[in-house]
């Protein structure tokens, strides 16, 4: 390791540890966003040396500052939503019919259901009951069509 | 005394909600890539305080989908993450120009005019 990369090293550590309160995968985010910020102006130093490291570091700052910053940024202002007129309403509609929907879907069913168990219920309370009294049956029988589950 | 432990905190509220729409202004013209980026606001002191503090801001508006980022080989170095505009982020701004421009001009009305 080059002293210039205990420079580096020193840094990116010290922002860690400032930063030591800030969830892991956010801190591993900025730790990245900086390790490459300098691994990249370090590549337009020609030649590199100490000093232009040194800058590299001073611009991006007080370890401290940055892990505030990155704090304040746990909490963002209220962004403005993005105004889209059609989208709240797309939205809506897209969310809307999907609860509405099968709640919809979950009421038919079970409608459905009492009907089918109430003409099946009364169909063998009938044919238990009396042989010769076929006209309820029948009746009973045309009940189930409609009892089916449309479509 | 007072006054002066007042300014930094003042200069973080003022930045706070306007900084990013600044980020996003200057990819107006095209895709930037992140040092760019940040070298160019940087410089504006009464926006920032350093570049460091830039990057946080930059992973929300991505986590935020403002901005989209791709990785490309630079001609000396290692490869370079490059910031471009989405159309969300687009949407974003226009929305806070607007506004900025309504809340600039009924903030300089009252307090840049001479008392009467």
């Amino acid at each position: 390791m080059t002293m210039n990369d205990e420079l580096v090293a020193e840094y990116l550590a010290a922002v860690d540890r400032a930063a030591a309160d800030i969830p892991p995968s956010r801190r591993q985010d900025l730790l990245a966003d900086l390790r490459e910020h300098i691994a990249a102006a370090r590549a337009e130093l020609d030649p590199e040396t100490e000093a232009g490291i040194r800058t590299i570091l001073d611009r991006l700052g007080d370890p401290a500052v940055i892990a505030t910053a990155a704090r304040l940024d746990l909490t963002p202002p209220p962004a403005p939503p993005v105004p889209q007129p059609i989208r709240p309403g797309a939205a809506a509609a897209r969310r809307g019919p999907g609860i509405v929907g099968r709640i919809l879907i979950a009421v038919v069913a079970a409608f459905v259901l009492f009907f089918v168990v109430c003409a099946v219920g009364l169909l063998a309370y009938r044919t238990a009951g009396g042989g010769p009294r076929t006209g309820p049956v029948t009746v009973v029988t045309d009940a189930h069509p409609p009892s089916r589950p449309p479509g | 005394m007072r006054n002066m432990e007042q300014q930094p905190g003042l200069a973080t509220a003022l930045r706070r909600g306007t900084l990013e729409f600044c980020v996003l202004a200057l990819l107006r013209g095209g895709e930037r890539y992140g040092v760019e980026l940040v070298r160019r606001l940087g410089a504006e002191t009464a926006l920032t305080t350093s570049e460091g503090t830039i990057y946080p801001m930059l992973s929300r508006l991505r986590r935020a989908g403002w901005v989209s980022t791709s990785w490309r080989e630079s001609p000396a170095g290692p490869p370079r993450r490059y910031y471009a505009l989405t159309h969300d982020g687009a949407t974003a701004l226009a929305h806070f120009r607007s506004e900025w421009v309504a809340f600039r001009a009924a903030v300089d009305r009252i307090v840049a005019s001479e008392p009467s």
